[in-house]
């Protein structure tokens, strides 16, 4: 008997699920299996989680993830706005160049832009000696190795991800919408909040979700400019897994760090589905 | 209600010129349109007395109050958009009422005028729709009213019919013109389309490449247009180069009787239309102002026949219109009518 069209679409994308299937499904049931194991007690257990909960570090970089992704997307936000209302605005000779611009950091290795950091930024870098010359330090100003360095670092990473999705949706809108709004009386602040940014927001969502995401998970960038002073949970995870051996204690930050994406990206589809009701 | 007037606008882009010296001025409550072809200026004049494009020379007046140093969102100026430019985000209600927001008037008032506007254009209960969920022609009203609702001095319209299908489009004709001479709002609308502003104008505005060709009414326009160019774009399709010799005119050798010979300017040319040229017999003895051709081609247009008749005028065939069920072939005799004879300038 032939086969059915179904049957066919099975069979045909059955190497697929297999290779997804060993490529994803089963790490991350290990990594399930892992972080509710130990090495010193019998069964499934609680005990790495209950370790990292009592940890300083671990609960520190645990909210220092928050706090640097939310920032990052903050900052991302702020100035992904005027970046992409200016790319919109310029000459159509100049938006190629400015579109490479925005892109080339992209092709740029992430260690090679965290070291362009480190040279800016450490006490004997060209940001301390020019503050220095200027007076306006007595002594070098510590960025690096702090979470300030890290949330600059990584928002210099992520901005293009949140400039081209804030031009993806800007572009889509009806060049004339800010003028009808000036037209009736808006100035063009309030034209920007209740216009251009309402016209923005399924592009501010995907950014946001892009860029919270990546910040999240990023590794490079924490590890170079943050140092071992301040981790976040991907260094966390890093530094049980190959300084202190602990693979469950890696195993169980890992799955946090998993839930973490989880619930944010359920927040920001029930976010999406609340207000993208009145768009498409 | 309040009159615009513009003064020898000038609008450059770097070296290009859009608009050059134009002069023009709508009385308060009247519709004014400027017609022109494709690329002419007219979006940008309408673009610079909204406000959104700096001027680089002359003056627009509002009520004989210059505008120069009043922002687009102070000018009170209602702008209806060729996309129409509705609020995706907003429902129709809050699309209309966001004029009257912004002059922060109470809730009530805006919901009350709203629902006025709506009504008035013949959208009632419209208000929680979103503008994708209603037909092109029920956008442009929304348009409209969201344009009016706030009792602006001046309406623009930029070609504000050019995106609905035909018949919509007469329909909306009337539409526009009952609604603009209800609220008697002083109104200037762009369009390429001369039929639209032949029937709803009281004054017209001809432009071509940047410049004022003429202004006039549209019975002005229609009767005495100016120029070669104005003539041809209102659809007079006959028009040669002529001179002025003893006693009338000459079209490439051929005399003809026409019109005072005053105010001719030089060189001038002269147009005519194919349904004020009369079809004579051969044997006519009345030889004045003949016109003997040959048909080369022939059109139906519904309601006439259009032949195309090449004559001694020029190269270019006479094209002549007879009734429907009026055939013509071979030779045929034409007589055109001295007081039909349109002198035109040459552009
Ligand atoms: N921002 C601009 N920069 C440079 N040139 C422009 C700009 N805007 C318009 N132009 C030019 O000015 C001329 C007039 O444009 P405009 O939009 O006023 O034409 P229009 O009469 O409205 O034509 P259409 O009927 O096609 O809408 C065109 O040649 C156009 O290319
Ligand atoms: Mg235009």
């Amino acid at each position: 008997m032939p086969m059915s069209s179904t049957q066919r679409d099975w069979a045909l994308s059955l190497p697929a699920f297999v290779i997804v299937g060993l490529l994803a499904v089963i790490p991350a049931l290990m990594l399930f299996v892992s972080a509710f194991t130990s090495p010193d007690i019998e069964g499934f257990t609680l005990a790495n989680f209950d370790k990292l909960w009592n940890s300083k570090l671990a609960t520190q970089a645990f909210w220092r993830t928050i706090r640097v992704a939310l920032s990052v997307t903050v900052i991302t936000i702020i100035l992904g706005y005027p970046l992409a209302i200016g790319f919109l605005r310029a000459n159509a000779r100049l938006q190629p160049v400015l579109l490479t611009l925005l892109v080339f950091p992209l092709m740029v290795s992430v260690v090679v832009r965290a070291y362009g950091w480190i040279v800016v930024l450490s006490p004997s870098g060209i940001l301390n000696q020019t503050l220095l010359a200027m007076g306006l330090v007595s002594e070098p100003v510590e960025i690096l190795h702090t979470e300030y360095a890290v949330i600059l670092g990584e928002s210099q990473l992520l901005l293009p991800y949140m400039v081209l999705s804030l031009i993806a949706s800007l572009q889509k809108a009806d060049s004339n919408l800010e003028e009808a709004s000036m037209s009736l009386g808006a100035n063009p602040v309030t034209t920007f909040f209740r216009i251009v940014v309402p016209v923005s927001v399924p592009g501010l969502l995907t950014g946001t979700l892009l860029v919270f995401a990546l910040a999240l998970t990023a590794f490079a960038t924490p590890l170079l400019l943050g140092g071992g002073r301040t981790p976040l949970l991907t260094t966390l995870i890093y530094t049980f897994a190959f300084t202190t051996f602990d693979w469950s204690a890696a195993a169980a930050v890992g799955l946090i760090l998993i839930v973490l994406a989880l619930v944010f990206v359920a927040l920001q589809r029930w976010v999406g589905a609340k207000v993208l009701k009145s768009y498409e | 209600m309040s009159s615009v007037e513009v003064r020898n606008l000038v609008k450059k882009y770097g070296a290009f010129t859009a608009v050059r010296d134009a002069s023009f001025k709508a009385e308060s409550g009247s519709l004014i349109s400027i017609l022109g072809p494709s690329g002419c200026g007219k979006t940008t004049t309408l673009r610079t007395i909204a406000g959104f494009e700096d001027i680089t020379s002359g003056e627009i007046l509002l009520d004989d109050r210059p505008l120069a140093n009043t922002p687009p969102w102070r000018r009170n100026i209602g702008i209806v958009f060729q996309s129409y430019a509705l609020f995706p985000f907003m429902t129709v209600g809050a699309n209309v009422g966001y004029g009257l927001k912004m002059r922060k008037l109470a809730k009530s008032d805006i919901d009350r005028r709203t629902d006025e506007a709506l009504k008035r254009v013949g959208l009632p209960d419209s208000q929680s729709k979103y503008p994708r969920q209603l037909s092109g022609g029920q956008r442009q009203r929304v348009a409209l009213a969201r344009a009016l609702v706030f009792e602006p001095d001046v309406m623009l319209l930029d070609e504000p019919l050019s995106a609905l299908d035909a018949k919509l489009r007469d329909e909306m004709r009337f539409e526009l013109k009952r609604i603009q001479k209800q609220s008697g709002v002083t109104t200037l609308l762009v369009t390429h389309d001369q039929e639209e502003a032949f029937t709803l104008s009281d004054q017209i505005v001809v432009m071509n490449n940047a410049i004022v060709k003429q202004v006039g009414t549209p019975r002005e326009i229609w009767d005495q247009p100016g120029s070669a160019f104005v003539a041809d774009f209102i659809g007079v399709e006959n028009i040669f180069p002529a001179e002025t010799v003893a006693g009338g005119i000459e079209i490439s050798g051929n005399r003809f009787s026409a019109g005072s010979p005053n105010n001719r300017p030089d060189p001038f040319k002269v147009g005519f239309r194919s349904s004020d040229l009369v079809l004579v017999d051969a044997d006519n003895v009345e030889t004045e102002n003949r016109i003997t051709g040959e048909v080369i081609g022939e059109a139906y247009t519904g309601d006439s026949n259009v032949y195309q008749v090449q004559t001694g005028l020029g190269a270019e065939p006479v094209i002549l219109k007879s009734k429907k069920d009026q055939k013509l072939h071979g030779n045929v005799h034409m007589r055109l009518p001295p007081e039909k004879i349109l002198v035109l300038e040459e552009d």
